[in-house]
Parts: C-alpha cells; sequence; structure tokens
C-alpha cells in the first residue's frame, strides 16, 4: 500500500504536526507507552485509504455474491445451492447404481440352471426381459441429474462472472505448489479430458510397477 | 490362493464397495468387509485378521494412500498386501504408490479379468516370499 492519505484541510494537518510532536517528545523522554500510542494513532490515519478501499471491497463483494435480502439469483445463496443440488446427484446416481445392480442380481439368479437342463424355462426368459427392461429405465437417472448439474454449472459460471466483473476471477485460478503436492497427496479426482493431465493406462500402471521390481 | 481369505474393501462411495464385492463373488471369494475410508478400514484392520485390502484412493478423511503407509508401517499388518483400484492416473502418483509399498494397482474404469490378474500375481509373489 503505497497510497498516502489526501490531507484534507490545514486543521487536519495541524493535528497530524501535534501527533508527530507529541510523539517525538514521548520518545526523547522515554514514555514508551505514550509514544506507542501517538504512532498507533498516526498508522490508523496512514491506513485510511486501505480500510476505505477494503470496505469498498467488500460492498461490491456482498453485491456480486448477493446478501439473503437480494433476489439477485447469482450469489451467495447461489454457491449454497449449487452443493445442496450436488448432493442431491450423488445421492440420485447411488439410488440407481444400487437399484440396477439388485436387477443384475435378480438376473443372475433367474440364469441358474437347473442340474437336470440345459435350457431355460420360457416364463424365466420372459422375467428376463422385463429385468434388462427395468435395467434399462434406471439408468434414466442420467437424464435428472444431467439437469441439476448444468443448473449447477450456470450457478457456478454466473457466480464467476460477478467475481470477474470486479477484477478477482483471475485471483481464484492459479494452483500454488502446496496445492499441487497437496492433491498429488490427497488425490486429483477422474481425469476429465482437456481439462486435466493424460491420464496413466492400466498397462502404464503395470510397467510402473514392474520397473520396481513389483 | 485361498478362497477363504479375509478381504477388506475400502471406498466412500458404497456403489463401488458393492461392485468391488460382487466381482470377487465372481471370482469365489465370500469373507469380504467394507470400510468407507482409511480410518474405519485401518480400525477394522487392528480389531480382526484380513488377508487382502482392496482399497481406493480419493476418500475423505485417511486417503488411501495415507492407509497404505499405515498399514506399511505397523508391524503387524505391514505384511498384507494392499491391491489400490483407483482414478488417480497420474504417472507420479503410481510411483509413489509403489515406494510406499503397494502390492498392485488398478485404475478406474477397470474389468474383471484385470482384477483377477491382480489378485493372481499378488499372491504370487506373496507365495514366493514365504
Amino acid at each position: 500500500m503505497n497510497t498516502m492519505p489526501h490531507i484534507a484541510s490545514h486543521d487536519e494537518r495541524a493535528q497530524i504536526v501535534e501527533q508527530l510532536t507529541h510523539a517525538l517528545a514521548a520518545l526523547e523522554r522515554g514514555d514508551d507507552a505514550d509514544w506507542r500510542n501517538s504512532v498507533d494513532c498516526l498508522v490508523q490515519w496512514r491506513a485510511r485509504p486501505f480500510l476505505a478501499g477494503l470496505a469498498k471491497l467488500a460492498g461490491e463483494l456482498e453485491r456480486a455474491l448477493g446478501s439473503p435480502q437480494n433476489s439477485n439469483p447469482v450469489g451467495r445463496q447461489s454457491l449454497l445451492e449449487a452443493c445442496t443440488r450436488l448432493e442431491h446427484v450423488i445421492e440420485v446416481t447411488e439410488r440407481a447404481s444400487m437399484r440396477t445392480l439388485d436387477l443384475l442380481d435378480e438376473c443372475r439368479d433367474l440364469t441358474q440352471l437347473q442340474p437336470d437342463t440345459d435350457a431355460l424355462p420360457a416364463e424365466r426368459i420372459g422375467t428376463l426381459r422385463s429385468l434388462l427392461s427395468e435395467i434399462s429405465l434406471a439408468q434414466g437417472y442420467q437424464d435428472t441429474t444431467g439437469q441439476i448439474i448444468l443448473k449447477v454449472i450456470a450457478l457456478v459460471r454466473g457466480v464467476h462472472a460477478s467475481l470477474d466483473g470486479m477484477g478477482l476471477a483471475d485471483c481464484l485460478d492459479p494452483q500454488s505448489d502446496i496445492d499441487r503436492r497437496e492433491a498429488d497427496i490427497r488425490g486429483h479426482g477422474p481425469v476429465v479430458p482437456a481439462l486435466d493431465h493424460v491420464a496413466a493406462t492400466q498397462d502404464d500402471a503395470n510397467d510402473i510397477l514392474k520397473m520396481m521390481g513389483l | 490362493m485361498n478362497k477363504n481369505m479375509n478381504i477388506l474393501v475400502v471406498d466412500d462411495f458404497s456403489t463401488m464397495r458393492r461392485i468391488v464385492r460382487n466381482l470377487l463373488g465372481d471370482l469365489g471369494f465370500s469373507n469380504i468387509a467394507e470400510a468407507d475410508d482409511g480410518s474405519t478400514a485401518l480400525t477394522a484392520l487392528k480389531q480382526r485378521n484380513f488377508d487382502l485390502v482392496v482399497t481406493d484412493w480419493n476418500m475423505p478423511g485417511m486417503t488411501g494412500l495415507e492407509l497404505l503407509k499405515s498399514i506399511r508401517a505397523d508391524p503387524a499388518l505391514a505384511k498384507i498386501p494392499v491391491l489400490m483400484v483407483t482414478a488417480e492416473a497420474k504417472r507420479e502418483q503410481i510411483i509413489e504408490a509403489a515406494q510406499c509399498g503397494v502390492s498392485g494397482y488398478i485404475i478406474k474404469p477397470f474389468t474383471a479379468a484385470t482384477l483377477s490378474d491382480k489378485l493372481t500375481k499378488v499372491f504370487e509373489r506373496v507365495e514366493a516370499a514365504a
């Protein structure tokens, strides 16, 4: 912070001179407490532009993210909403996957042949067809979750656009070396093409382990 | 390979735990326990004997890598084979897992054949070392 506050008036200048004189006198007579107090007053005066800028930024951020009273759809509530929607996606996906696995277990049981035959009874084949149809239907969750994810993308893009308008979006992107190392330990998650590194294949993993004697 | 061995499957997603359990069941293994992160897995490992750990990497709380390190650091657990089944696919991570003592590394998505092949190789090495 290199901006010096503007000295608004002759009176203000006189006050600063008095404060400086007082601080110097306290220092000369060895009065540490009084000297420190005087310097604090000067530091506060010095910090005024910074604090004013911070207050202005806080106000703009409040407007960008939206306060609970705002009807602005893009804001703080949007980020919370995005998280809630994504948690719902996880629940829906898990339910659909479990349903699919349950149906597959039923199919598996139906395909067990009796010891004295090498063909499935006709009614079992009919039941299998029904189960396979239900398995197909169970994949319909992707339509639901896809719509929710699209909405979340819109919410997050909206917040990003607001922050970009304040010149803050770039601050959010860079990943420090510490963040990268932490991610290497905690995990990066599944690779997304065009965003992430080129993923190693199973053959690559096999070769690496073989090279290391495993 | 002893089909009665005790296997601990560790993954924070219940669907994946079920899929791995089913695949192991298809291969003849039925003594399967589950844990949803590294910490609960480590507790389970200290409470009863397991012959194999199949673990994900990216989990909340204790990760699979941290679980692996904890297993290798505990003399009572150090020799348990650990098979990592994970979406983590950076070369550096595979190397790190190997350096930490992983017994096998499977990248998701995977096939039943890959799981079977890796299990066979892991236990061939265990038997050769015995």
